[in-house]
């Protein structure tokens, strides 16, 4: 699944159209658009970083998500000098307010340049304050990534920010049509990204959590947990060694659970193992 | 290709660091304050990583120099590892670094001269013979053109006539070395599976034959080699498939120049082991017929002595019982 984290609604009015996103009535905290076949949400969670981190700890807690789920944070920023309209990837965070830093791991070639970004406390006013140095600057990353980074692995937790304004187009010049037309023209980049990720995420393999025929086999013999997991383990075994092979023709004879266990792993150990 | 750089911000100054960024000026370098705050923090994943590894450029404050786990010794009563590197250009599928480190990305700790005022120390406080190790968190010569380890270290052992380097690699970056005027106490150390299971399991290393080929050139050049059949893995074919290997390897090295041969099993710290297990849940390795003593993972006790046996009978057919080295598994 991929969970998409914006601050302001015209931020997220594009991808919501992209991708036919369905505002869900259940979500009281904050407003949550999900997709039909459930594989995307995205969350709008106010400006700063207090509403972005609790943002996404709700959005973790109403949907269940798994280690292997995609985050991004998408939004806008300001930089001293960059160009209106350009996109970028975060490779650093750093929290302004106490020199936290954190470093996305970008394993992957995005179409946009990355930098540095500063998780400021306040909206920035002075685009020459030698605080930024080269940083864009913006107010959510931090409070994201810190808090998404405890329900996924991070090298699936990106930020992305486009530029809505520099010394030359200030902030207070900036209007919501305005921004949903920044994200709107970068649509395609976010969506190479995404389709990168979703690569990524799929060579995360986990341990299957219930093998072929473990359902079958507690049903006919009673175990304790620790058991059970043996039994698992076993099965994930029986399936790498010998998939095509039904491990219940072995065990007609077994009467306790144990014996189960034992019969399954003698059956793996005499198996070839052919490098 | 190495597409990201992270610095740390007190050795950015460092004269190997400014050599290593000014040779990849076209990656993202990214600086930070320790290495630490990007390998060794939480919810990472080695296996992502390792699709593309950043390289961390660092300062190592202690540790330079360490006592060498037992299985390495050979012959000498005192034997230390160092490690100017963390983690490896390669992907083999039984190394322990992917359950000890939290990170795939390649640490190089630049600080080269503190490891050499601590093995210069170590080397003064005994009369006895010290064997020195390298290759234990990484693979010697893998990123020897970034690192250039070899220029750096193999003049401070050659001065030392009572000392030993072992360098271990599967690599066969091997220019340095021939352009470099052999000594006898170094021994340049290549490990080997059979070619199958190298295909299998030792991932984007050269090939069993490449390796041979890189040991022969060394050899004329008149380096001393030794060959590391560690970890021993099993397999229903085993039997061929090692006798092949000992066929290929040892046949094919001029035994003057042949400094050792060990023999290792494959084991793994439980906890390792069950990272690794979980990373590559399809892996038919760790499928194997292991169980868990002491708290290590191994093969069965009867497999592990079986195979062991063999080896060491196998091998003793082309080399003297004095350059064997078993390890201590074996019955
Ligand atoms: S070459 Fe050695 S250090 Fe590198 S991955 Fe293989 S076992 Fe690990």
């Amino acid at each position: 699944m991929i969970h998409i984290i914006c601050a302001l609604k015209c931020e997220a009015k594009s991808l919501i159209a992209h991708h036919r996103l369905k505002v869900c009535a259940e979500s009281a905290s904050f407003p949550l658009y999900m997709s039909q076949d459930k594989q995307m949400s995205l969350t709008i969670c106010g400006i700063g970083k207090i509403n972005a981190a609790a943002a996404t700890a709700f959005t973790h807690a109403f949907l269940q998500t798994g280690k292997q789920d995609i985050w991004l944070n998408i939004g806008i920023a300001g930089h001293k000098n960059l160009d209106i309209g350009k996109i970028i990837i975060a490779h650093k965070i750093v929290e302004q307010s106490t020199q936290q830093s954190w470093y996305p791991q970008i394993l992957f070639s995005p179409l946009c340049r990355s930098m540095e970004v500063l998780s400021c406390d306040h909206p920035a006013t002075d685009y020459t304050d030698t605080v930024f140095s080269d940083s864009i600057f913006e107010m959510e990353a931090a409070g994201f990534y810190a808090t998404a980074c405890r329900f996924a692995t991070s090298e699936l937790i990106h930020v992305v920010k486009i530029i809505s304004d520099n010394q030359q187009h200030q902030a207070d010049k900036i209007s919501a049509s305005f921004v949903a037309g920044l994200l709107k023209d970068k649509l395609e980049i976010i969506e190479q990204l995404i389709t990168s990720l979703r690569q990524l995420a799929k060579d995360l393999d986990s341990p299957n959590e219930t093998p072929d025929y473990y359902g079958q086999i507690i049903e006919k013999w009673r175990f304790t947990h620790t058991q059970r997991n043996k039994l698992k383990s076993c099965l994930n075994r029986w399936h790498v060694l010998c998939p095509d092979k039904n491990p219940m023709k072995f065990l007609d004879g077994c009467l306790q659970s144990k014996e189960v266990i034992n019969q399954i792993t003698n059956k793996l150990d005499m198996f070839p193992i052919c490098f | 290709m190495i597409k990201t750089i992270y610095i740390e911000k007190q050795i950015a100054n460092h004269p190997r660091t400014r050599e290593i960024l000014a040779r990849f000026p076209d990656t993202t370098q990214i600086y930070c304050d320790r290495y630490g705050e990007i390998f060794n923090r939480k919810a990472q994943s080695f296996r992502l990583q390792k699709k593309q590894p950043a390289l961390i450029l660092a300062k190592k404050h202690k540790g330079f120099v360490l006592p060498a786990p037992e299985a390495y010794g050979i012959g000498a009563k005192e034997n230390y590892y160092f490690s100017h590197m963390m983690n490896c250009l390669y992907d083999c599928r039984y190394c322990f670094l992917q359950g000890m480190y939290r990170s795939a990305h390649y640490v190089l700790f630049v600080n080269y001269e503190d490891f050499a005022n601590e093995i210069e120390n170590k080397i003064q406080k005994t009369d006895e013979e010290i064997h020195f190790f390298s290759g234990y968190d990484c693979d010697s010569l893998a990123l020897e053109p970034v690192t250039n380890f070899l220029e750096y270290f193999l003049p401070i052992f050659r001065k030392h006539h009572k000392t030993l380097l072992e360098i271990r690699t599967k690599s066969t970056q091997i220019r340095t070395l021939l352009n470099t005027e052999p000594f006898e106490n170094c021994v340049l150390a290549w490990s080997f599976t059979p070619d199958e299971i190298a295909a299998a399991l030792e991932h984007k290393t050269p090939s069993v034959e490449r390796r041979i080929e890189a040991i022969a050139k060394l050899q004329e050049k008149g380096w001393h080699i030794g060959l590391r059949f560690d970890p021993l893995i099993y397999s229903s074919e085993y039997q061929s498939q090692y006798r092949k290997l000992f066929a290929d390897t040892l046949q094919r090295c001029n035994p003057e120049l042949l400094h050792s041969v060990t023999l290792g099993s494959f084991r793994l710290p439980k906890g390792y082991f069950k990272s690794l297990q979980k990373m590559y849940p399809d892996e038919r390795l760790f499928s194997s017929p292991l169980e868990e003593t002491n708290g290590m993972f191994g093969y069965k006790a009867q497999i592990q002595s079986e195979m062991l046996n063999f080896c060491r009978k196998e091998i003793l057919n082309y080399i003297p019982e004095k350059i064997f080295f078993p390890c201590h598994d074996i019955l």
